[in-house]
């Protein structure tokens, strides 16, 4: 039998439950992430509308940008040439590289040829590794840092550097074909008018390298599709905003915020590449790279500003041992430390990036475009 | 846990003194019973007679005198004994335990959402919220899952969540006196976990009784803690619920270092010099002897006020230079207040308050040389003893610290819990204790499930 006193004591016990009971709990999304976590990230990760015409007022977009695809495939771009200024002549035929070359428009635009630094063997001019040039309207809209140095302030300036490494050129050649290339000079004065035409061609090729963009399966999973991302991805999602660290760097829409790291990735063979810190004079940056965006990431290795690592999993790898430990100038991130992840949080990590895969651009894009009376560079 | 032993070895000596006492005194009793007994049946007796029986009388005076004199001088031996004579008692304590959620009492700022001060700074999943030794499961404090705690890097448990069985403490507790006024006492404890099985010597001390007039022990070697109330109640056996409190961990740690303790009247002091903290190490990253260039010196007064059985109102705090540091200039401090009361009309209460600071050293990224810390904790636990067996208890108690350490991590540990429990003794061997906790995380931190639901059983040797 209980006493009254017991009675009393239960009536503090149910005081102390209903109490405890207002304590609620807020449930994790995912096993992750709480709400308020995921919306956050919804948002982060949000990019803006794709905009076809991100041009200077006044320009004819639409010209421009088949211009710019036009001079994309043109291997003449890279023909030798003699004299200077107005007198220069470009010796026809011994051009061999264009832009697509490196930027194959197939493979996501990077170059595609097995091992990538063969864009070192054949050219001799950079150590680094083809960037894709998917999605450079966004990484326009975010940062001015462009190449894996930082650099270059735009897209089209890049150009200076395609025409006069990677295809070693005289970045008179392009004036010199925007001007004596019939089809050429009327796409120019249609999209320009009365331009320099070197400024021009930096224009066209931004109108038409800005239109390469798509959309993902995580691009559906943060605009609200819970069912876009399989129960890997999602977890891998959790691991790249979690444990494994990587959306401190790694943030932003673009899934690179394009500040200038080091990770303390091992130099590719006898070279020593300082990055940002040759590029910039700072120490502080001494072999610092652009932290990159990942979208597209799965189709575009291998991968590191010299291609050290082969594939997703070798970065993981990687990122998993808190980065190399000698030979690379500088000094690491403090948040280049080893990472708890197991082989599971590893695999997730890995589905998640393969979520960023974009669907192929426009077909009509990753072409040679083939106008009436283009003569001997169309077959 | 040298309290508890002095008490138990007081129990002993005392019981041991008790018999000898009644023995002699009946020896004695039943002698002049007999005596008187004889004298009362028998006739009248002649002076020849009379004189032999003076005689005879006499000579058992002078008997029960040299006797009285051997029982007074063997009552100084015991009396000199009372405090430590030689034991060694073993206990076990299993339990059994369910928390929700992942086991873990934190959870990490992913994307800065709810403390943005430390983005870019220290990476979201190593901005932890709540705290990582609130889902405590037994009585060293051991929580159910560390999670990815980056400070406590010894997950123990590692329970992720699900219910199970444990063998907290396999504990085997000695002591020998060894003459002049020396004893030595240790405690041993197996703690078999999942993982690994740990060996633990928390406590091994000499202690030293230099007066016999008054009551003052000096002891060196691994001892007690000397703040606050918590410390002399926290091996299973003597702990009235299963878990400590959100504060156990900086008052209830086991020091190398000397300590004296005094209790005059209504008076208690203790002090000492200690080669570290008064931190619960078990939780600490490095087990390793932690010498600094100075010493922490910490200390207790405590004033006995005539409530109940006894109110006991206290101050302690602790100075030094913060622990494992290359530096003694980087200094640490703590100070707490304590009030304990016995047995108002069958109530206990226990409560504390302490706080703190480790002063930390920053480079260029705070504290990024040495960990920062400050801490402001609270705990209230009352009990009731329903009969010799059954004994409800409530506590309450709250911690908010913040704990950075560079780029590596930050705990911004804002908790309040409330416990219910019960404690049954069902032999003076054999207790039983169960015990619910609500955790309630504070300062805008999101709630997280990390209810405990925990008990313990505890077997001991007499
Ligand atoms: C020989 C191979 C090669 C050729 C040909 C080439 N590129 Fe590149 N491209 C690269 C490499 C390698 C990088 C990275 C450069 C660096 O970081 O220094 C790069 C980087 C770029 C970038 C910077 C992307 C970013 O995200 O910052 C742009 C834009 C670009 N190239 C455009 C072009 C254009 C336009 C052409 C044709 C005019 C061209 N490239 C020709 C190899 C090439
Ligand atoms: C400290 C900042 C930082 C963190 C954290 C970080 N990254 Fe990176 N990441 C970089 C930088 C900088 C580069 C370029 C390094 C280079 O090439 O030298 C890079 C390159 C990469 C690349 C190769 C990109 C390419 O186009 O070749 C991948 C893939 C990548 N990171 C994935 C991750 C993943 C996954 C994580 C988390 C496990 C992570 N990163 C964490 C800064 C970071």
């Amino acid at each position: 039998m209980l006493g009254w006193r017991y009675r009393v004591m239960w009536r503090w016990v149910c005081a102390l439950v209903v109490v405890a009971g207002c304590w609620s709990d807020d449930p994790l999304v995912d096993g992750e992430l709480t709400a308020a976590q995921l919306a956050h990230f919804r948002e982060q990760f949000h990019h803006t509308a794709f905009d076809p015409c991100a041009l200077p007022p006044g320009v004819d977009c639409n010209k421009a940008a088949q211009l710019g695809q036009e001079l994309f495939f043109d291997v003449r771009l890279s023909d030798s040439g003699t004299g200077s200024g107005s007198d220069y002549r470009p010796s026809a035929g011994t051009g061999k590289t264009s832009c697509a070359t490196c930027h194959d428009p197939n493979g996501y635009f990077i170059d595609t040829r097995m091992p990538n630094s063969v864009s070192q063997g054949q050219t001799k001019w950079t150590r680094r590794n083809a960037m894709t040039l998917l999605d450079l309207q966004l990484k326009a809209s975010l940062t001015n840092r462009f190449t894996w140095d930082g650099s270059y302030h735009t897209a089209g300036d890049v150009l200076t550097l395609a025409i006069t490494k990677a295809m070693s050129a005289k970045t008179a050649n392009v004036a010199y074909y925007l001007q004596h290339e019939p089809q050429y000079a009327t796409l120019f004065w249609d999209a320009f008018g009365m331009a320099d035409p070197y400024e021009g061609a930096k224009l066209a090729f931004d109108a038409y390298l800005y239109r390469l963009a798509g959309e993902s399966p995580f691009d559906a999973y943060v605009d609200g599709d819970d069912t876009a991302l399989s129960a890997d991805a999602k977890r891998g999602f959790g691991v790249f905003v979690g444990r494994g660290t990587c959306v401190e760097c790694h943030s932003g829409p673009a899934l690179g915020d394009f500040v200038p790291r080091n990770t303390g990735v091992a130099q590719a063979g006898s070279a020593s590449d300082a990055g940002a810190g040759s590029a910039d004079g700072d120490p502080a940056d001494l072999g610092a790279f652009v932290t990159p965006s990942l979208r597209n990431i799965a189709m575009t290795g291998p991968y590191m500003h010299a291609g050290q690592l082969a594939s997703l999993s070798a970065v993981i790898d990687f990122y998993r041992r808190g980065g190399d430990a000698t030979s690379f100038p500088g000094t690491k991130d403090p948040r280049m430390v080893a990472l708890e992840l197991t082989d599971d949080d590893a695999r997730d990590l890995e589905a998640f990036l393969v979520s960023l895969t974009d669907a192929p651009v426009d077909a009509s894009l990753r072409q040679k475009l083939c106008p009436a009376g283009s003569g001997s560079q169309c077959p | 846990m040298s309290v508890k032993l002095v008490i138990a070895c007081l129990l002993v000596a005392r019981l041991a003194l008790a018999d000898d006492g009644s023995a002699a005194g009946s020896d004695a009793g039943s002698d002049v019973g007999s005596a008187t007994g004889s004298a009362a049946v028998e006739p009248p007796p002649s002076p020849a007679e009379m004189a032999e029986r003076i005689d005879d009388q006499e000579q058992r005076v002078r008997t029960l005198e040299s006797k009285a004199r051997v029982t007074e001088s063997f009552n100084e031996d015991v009396g000199k004994l009372r405090w430590l004579p030689r034991f060694l008692t073993v206990f076990v304590d299993v339990g059994g335990f369910a928390v929700a959620g992942d086991g873990s009492g934190i959870r990490s700022d992913l994307g800065h959402v709810y403390y943005p001060k430390y983005a870019g700074r220290i990476a979201g999943q190593w901005v932890f919220m709540g705290d990582p030794l609130s889902t405590a499961i037994n009585s060293l404090g051991e929580p159910a899952d560390a999670s990815d705690s980056r400070e406590l890097r010894a997950d123990t448990i590692h329970s992720k969540g699900r219910p199970s069985l444990i063998v907290n403490t396999v504990g085997l507790s000695i002591g020998k006196y060894l003459g002049h006024d020396i004893s030595v006492s240790a405690l041993a404890e197996v703690l078999p976990r999942p993982g690994d099985t740990l060996l633990d010597v928390p406590l091994a001390h000499i202690d030293w009784r230099p007066l016999s007039t008054v009551d003052l022990v000096i002891s060196a070697g691994k001892v007690d803690s000397v703040l606050g109330v918590e410390y002399r109640s926290q091996d299973a056996p003597r702990r009235l619920g299963v878990t400590p409190s959100l504060i156990c961990r900086y008052t209830c740690g086991r020091p190398l270092g000397a300590e004296a303790r005094l209790v005059e009247g209504r008076l208690s002091l203790s002090g000492g010099m200690f080669a570290s903290d008064q931190f619960d190490q078990r939780f600490e990253p490095k087990l390793e002897l932690h010498a600094s260039n100075l010493p922490t010196v910490a200390g207790h007064v405590q004033w006995m006020l005539p409530v109940g059985q006894g109110l006991e109102v206290g101050v302690s705090g602790a100075a030094g230079p913060q622990d494992n540091q290359p530096s003694a200039s980087i200094a640490q401090w703590h100070v707490g207040l304590d009030a304990q009361l016995r047995d108002l009309h069958g109530w206990d209460a226990v409560a504390e308050y302490v706080q703190g600071l480790q002063q930390g050293e920053t480079m260029s990224v705070p504290c990024d040389l040495a960990p920062c810390l400050t801490y402001k904790g609270a705990y209230v636990l009352v009990d009731r003893r329903v009969n010799d067996h059954f004994t409800p208890y409530v506590r309450v108690d709250w911690r908010s610290a913040v704990h950075q350490h560079g780029t590596d991590f930050v705990y911004e540990s804002h908790v309040a819990r409330a416990t219910i429990g019960a404690h049954f003794e069902m032999t003076n061997t054999i207790l039983a204790k169960i015990e619910y906790t609500f955790n309630h995380e504070l300062d805008g931190i999101p709630q997280f499930a990390d209810d405990i639901l925990t008990t313990s059983l505890v077997v001991a040797t007499e």
